[in-house]
């Protein structure tokens, strides 16, 4: 029996023995090719076997079979449109595998131009909306490892800025502060750290943001050019998560807790830049140069039932900056400039979900920005101090309806402005004098109904209408001057006071928003707009970009609101299934009662700012071609744009009541030709690569016309304004991400992002101007950044 | 200009081995943002008729200068040219005119009466008509009363100001004054700087001087192989050097009304010489608030440009026009000024200690002819009296120990 059963055993196992030695020639690998998103089938999937050793297409119903020997196999499964399918493996035995392959839409880290579906670009009837990714923002190139909001934008086409340092964008010809900046609802009316080096908007709490820089739906009011809506993300109600990043210039972290599962959330993230005291041992140059920055945000969540949910955002933004760069307060005397300001937001949003068709949002914003000069007296501990503040309180309410053809929004916002213009406090000073500005009080009404609706298979219209109206309230005391003469003092002819909340003077009208879209056939459409806005709240600045302590300045008794009306018209085409998208939009813009200022101007705690100032009006038009390409391993876009932005300034004939005799000038941010380009290379999951270059004209700036001599020295002398051009700019940056390397721990993730900035260091002239030393005049440039800046950050998460 | 950069390094050197990396970076960024010089390609197309004119309440102080800037036919340069034999009077009171004659030495400058200065409640109006019979006046100004200098004190700083660039210790120099009640009071600082003067002539280089005939020659005689080498001559006898403010200075009384102005500086006095001290002479004139504005978009435009905020450059309006209805442009002012003048001993003991080197009167070492066997030579070269140099003992000078 024994002997038997070991017979049995060897007879067996020389069996095994004969079948391995057998399939040591053959293994046979079988397999289905299927779509992830609904199992099916997919049929002529390319199979690729050891790089094109054999090639095979799988069959009617995703199938693919064939045998190989054993040994180390490379198997790529591709097919158009789709992610391709990568397994490496040791074949040992025989093999079954399901291939399930991505399309490229359904991965978000592979769709780079918007985060809307493809083909949204085609329906929509808005024009203008420029929806990058925040995703893609991270993987494109940053000065010195600070993902930028405001710079990523600069790279789509109708949005420049005067320079690397410039506080804000201009959108379509506009000034940077005719742009309604919001995050979470509440207003952002500082948007840069350091005068414009770096985004005050916080990244990495960043969930997405919208531009519009044409069609601007009839809910956002108060702006006369574009909006930039931000919105941060909501606090995850099942995971936690915790983020660092540690850059050069600063730590980030973020924190997102539930609190209670499914109910209650909280996120929390903070950027801290302190390091100033490091600057001396690089350079004696910067030994007075003192920074630090910070930003932080709060957002809770709270899901209180399946019908309505409330969330709760606090923003809050500081800078301290001590420097020369931005000039000094002439008629204080000081042993330094030093600029603090913050920024503090509140916003409470409830969403009610009435049924499946309409839901109202009610949202309550408070929005404080205070910034303030600080001046250090010689021997003295004391500071003088310039303090100035704006403090918004908004209550804003819409609903939006859907029903059949239609998608209605409406609603009403309801806002009290209090601008404290300038108050200068001299604390222990026996040589300055307290001054207060008086405050400036405003209201301002909205009221809103926009309906979004496919009138035929091919037509699909947008049409909205705001109505707003603003009103300058007391208590102030207005100057009334002289008709048809130029505003000074001169020229008073009474006063009129208003008491505590009487209407001084109030302004306001219709601002109609229509979009027009035609669907030529699937993938090309043609679309037209009308745009009207107003604005009652503006920045008054005489340099090139507005400095964090501009003054805000509201529509009063003698200065009128402006009013931009925009026409555009726009070509939009999807090729390829959507993977290649074309566009180019016309645009023709005019302003009413635009800013400008008279020669020597000074608004610095000035009660009669209107003597200061002249308006005018603004034209801007431009062609803005658009070629992108959203799906595959390498995306990106390029884009051309021509765009002008012309001045005219005429209150009348003399010299200081029009600008270059009252003929069209270019603005500061004028620049014509504009190419920018942007690529993404996804290698792999594992890192990715990505390029950016931006060109553009020269910004316009005022060279003289003759050298004139006083007291021995040469001096400029200048006629028209902005009647030449700065060196052109261009600039190639280059990005490499590095995710989670070597790493299979998924609750841990690091990665590394590695920018060079400049790439080939072109010494870009921010601006170029004439300074006298000694006894002549001569000209210099001033870069920004003039060398490739290289920096290294790294971003780590715990889930 | 630098853009302060900020650099987490405790954290950094966690993750980064190689820390050097931030030093580089820091090289990279320091060099990364700067201020060039830029060849700017003009196109001068204005001819410009320039007007500087002070008339001041102190006896002498006067003067008128016309000139006429003029660009060249490629616009890449302008010519600054006198313009002469003009009548350049300036009528008091709407009446009497006071005529000014063409110095004798410097063309295109025109001299007031000996003991005429400014007065309190009369008007002043300037009135010109050049050779070729273009005629220009002013806006009628008068007198704007001003308050004396209170005080001028010092303070030293090791890297105060840039000269070419490399940061040098400076003397910085303030002065208080009391502001009178009542807005719309200005201010204009300007100042002379005394220092004692060794070097009295330099010769080119192979040159040597010779002090016969007064006030001497410098003559070619020296061997090739001294084509680099140039020498300086000893002065013969006192002598001081006259450095002027070449920067404007204007302040306003609109955020100090009725205080004392206090710590204003007006010099920033490079240390010339290590063991000897120098005497500063600060004028505060008192003007007028558009001549105030004129002076402070001159001093925008020209002094303070080049930050990140500038204010773009404007015309230059002044308060002198064209009389004939010829709307020619005109750049320069005529200010009736009240004058203030403070001597003060910048004393130079207070670098006691410190590592500091002094940056020369010439801008570099003296380097005096070697005494050789002639025992003739170096000779010593006279102190001119002139614009920038003087052999008269200015009130107020101390002498070193």
């Amino acid at each position: 029996m024994k002997a038997y059963r070991k017979l049995f055993l060897i007879l067996v196992l020389s069996l095994f023995i004969a079948q391995l030695g057998f399939s040591q020639n053959y293994f046979s690998i079988t397999g289905i090719v299927r779509d992830s998103t609904d199992n099916s089938f997919m049929p002529n999937a390319t199979i690729n076997i050891n790089y094109g050793q054999k090639l095979m297409l799988s069959d009617a119903e995703g199938k693919f079979k064939f045998t190989v020997k054993p040994g180390e196999l490379i198997l790529v499964v591709k097919y158009v449109n789709f992610l391709p399918y990568r397994l490496r493996v040791d074949v040992k035995e025989n093999l079954d595998i399901n291939v399930y392959l991505k399309e490229f839409s359904s991965n978000l880290e592979q769709v780079t131009v918007s985060t809307k579906s493809a083909d949204n670009n085609i329906k929509r009837p808005l024009m203008g909306v420029s929806t990058l990714n925040i995703k893609d923002l991270k993987k494109i190139p940053t000065v010195l490892g600070e993902i930028d909001v405001l710079r990523g934008l600069q790279m789509l086409p109708g949005v420049t800025s005067v320079g690397e340092a410039s506080n804000g964008v201009n959108v379509r010809g506009g000034t940077t502060d005719q742009n309604l900046m919001l995050l979470d609802d509440a207003p952002i009316f500082n948007p840069t750290h350091m005068f414009g080096l770096f985004s005050a908007f916080p990244s990495d709490a960043i969930s997405g943001f919208d531009l519009y820089k044409g069609n601007v739906p009839s809910k956002y009011g108060g702006r006369a050019a574009g909006v930039l809506d931000v919105s941060l993300a909501n606090p995850s109600l099942t995971k936690s998560k915790a983020q660092f990043a540690v850059g050069i210039v600063s730590t980030k972290m973020l924190f997102d807790v539930p609190i209670i599962k499914d109910k209650l959330g909280i996120m929390v993230a903070g950027r801290l830049a302190i390091n100033d005291f490091l600057l001396p041992i690089v350079s004696a140059k910067l030994e007075d140069i003192k920074a630090k920055f910070a930003d932080g945000t709060a957002k809770l969540f709270y899901k209180i039932n399946n019908k309505n949910t409330l969330s709760l955002t606090a923003y809050n933004s500081y800078d301290f900056v001590q420097t020369n760069i931005l000039g000094s307060i002439n008629n204080i005397n000081s042993t330094a400039t030093q600029y603090d300001y913050r920024s503090m937001n509140l916003s409470a949003k409830w969403l009610r979900v009435i049924n499946e068709r309409a839901n109202v949002q009610s949202v309550l914003v408070s929005s404080k920005y205070s910034p303030q000069t600080l001046l250090p007296e010689l021997n003295s501990a004391n500071k003088v101090v310039i303090y100035q503040d704006i403090d918004f309180k908004q209550f804003k309410t819409n609903i939006n309806y859907n029903k059949n053809i239609h998608n209605i929004e409406a609603g009403f916002d309801a806002t009290y402005y209090i601008i404290n213009p300038g108050e200068l406090k001299p604390g222990k000073s026996l040589a300055v004098s307290s001054i207060i500005t008086p405050k400036e009080y405003g209201f301002e009404l909205g009221g809103f109904i926009e309906d979004q609706f496919q009138l035929t298979k091919k037509l699909t219209i947008s049409a909205g209408v705001r109505y707003s109206r603003y009103a300058s309230i007391g208590p102030n005391t207005y100057r009334i001057y002289a008709e048809n003469e130029e505003k000074t003092l001169r020229s008073v002819v009474d006063s009129v006071s208003f008491d505590k909340g009487k209407v001084a003077k109030s302004y306001g009208g219709l601002e109609p928003r229509i979009g027009l879209n035609y669907a030529i056939d699937d993938e090309s459409s043609i679309k037209i707009g009308f745009n009207t806005m107003r604005q009652y709240l503006q920045v008054i600045s005489n340099t090139t970009t507005p400095i964090p302590t501009s003054r805000w300045k509201s529509s009063d008794y003698n200065i009128k609101p402006q009013k931009s009306q925009l026409y555009s018209f726009g070509y939009f085409r999807n090729l390829n299934d959507n993977v290649f998208e074309i566009s180019s939009e016309v645009y023709y813009k005019t302003t009413d009662n635009i800013l400008d200022y008279k020669p020597g101007a000074s608004f610095l705690l000035q009660k009669n700012i209107e003597t200061e100032l002249l308006q005018g009006i603004n034209k801007s038009y431009g062609v803005e071609l658009m070629f992108s390409k959203k799906k595959g391993e390498l995306t990106g876009w390029m884009n051309y744009t021509y765009a002008r932005s012309l001045n005219k300034v005429q209150e009348g004939t003399g010299n200081t009541q029009q600008i270059n005799y009252g003929n069209w000038y270019a603005t500061n941010y004028d620049r014509p030709h504009t190419v920018n380009a942007a690529i993404v290379i996804n290698q792999t999951k594992t890192h990715d690569f990505s390029f950016n270059f931006t060109y553009s004209t020269g910004r316009p700036f005022t060279i003289p016309k003759a050298f004139i001599q006083s007291n021995g020295v040469l001096y400029p002398f200048y006629t028209e304004r902005n009647n030449s051009r700065i060196p052109d700019y261009h600039r190639l940056d280059f990005s490499w991400n590095i995710y989670n390397p070597a790493n299979k721990n998924r609750k841990f993730q690091g990665n590394w992002n590695f920018t060079v900035y400049n790439l080939y260091g072109r010494k870009n002239a921010y601006s170029v101007f004439i300074r006298s030393t000694d006894r002549v005049s001569n000209p210099y440039k001033l870069t920004v950044f003039g060398a490739p800046i290289p920096s290294l950050s790294y971003n780590f998460k715990f889930e | 200009m630098d853009i302060p950069i900020l650099v987490n390094l405790k954290v950094l050197k966690k993750h980064l081995p190689v820390s050097k990396l931030i030093i580089l970076l820091f090289f990279i960024l320091s060099i990364a943002s700067c201020i060039d010089p830029f060849e700017l390609k003009y196109d001068l197309n204005k001819s410009v008729i320039i007007v500087d004119a002070v008339l001041s309440d102190e006896i002498g102080d006067q003067f008128i200068i016309v000139k006429e800037s003029k660009p060249n036919l490629s616009g890449t340069s302008s010519s600054i040219i006198a313009l002469e034999k003009a009548t350049v009077e300036i009528q008091v009171n709407g009446s009497e005119k006071m005529p000014f004659t063409e110095s004798a030495t410097s063309p295109g400058n025109y001299l007031g009466p000996q003991n005429f200065k400014a007065e309190p409640n009369k008007t002043y109006q300037l009135l010109i008509t050049t050779a070729q019979g273009k005629k220009f006046q002013s806006k009628i100004e008068k007198l704007t009363k001003g308050s004396e200098i209170k005080k001028i004190y010092q303070k030293f700083e090791v890297s105060g100001k840039s000269i070419d660039k490399n940061y040098k210790a400076v003397h910085k120099i303030f002065l208080d004054t009391e502001d009178p009640a009542g807005k719309g009071n200005n201010y204009l600082w300007k100042w002379r700087l005394f220092e004692a003067q060794e070097v009295c002539r330099t010769c080119e280089p192979q040159e040597r001087y010779y002090s016969d005939p007064f006030p001497g020659r410098c003559v070619k005689d020296l061997p090739n192989f001294l084509r680099n080498t140039i020498y300086d001559y000893q002065c013969k006898g006192n002598c001081w050097e006259i450095l002027h403010s070449l920067e404007n200075n204007v302040m306003n009384d609109d955020f100090s009304d009725g205080k004392t102005i206090t710590a204003r500086l007006v010099a920033s006095v490079p240390l010339y010489q290590l063991n000897a001290g120098a005497l500063i002479e600060v004028r505060q004139q008192s003007i007028d608030t558009d001549a105030y504005k004129y002076m402070k978009i001159l001093i925008d435009q020209s002094q303070n440009s080049g930050g990140l905020a500038d204010t773009p450059p404007v015309s230059l309006v002044g308060n002198i026009t064209s009389a004939d209805g010829a709307n020619e442009t005109v750049a320069g002012y005529f200010r009736v000024t009240d004058e203030s003048t403070f001597r003060y001993w910048i004393d130079r003991t207070d670098i006691a200690g410190l590592d500091v080197r002094a940056v020369g009167l010439l801008g570099r070492p003296t380097n005096l002819e070697p005494t050789g066997t002639d025992t003739t030579r170096p000779p010593f070269a006279p102190c001119i009296n002139g614009y920038s140099r003087t052999n008269i003992r200015p009130v107020g000078w101390q002498d070193s120990k």
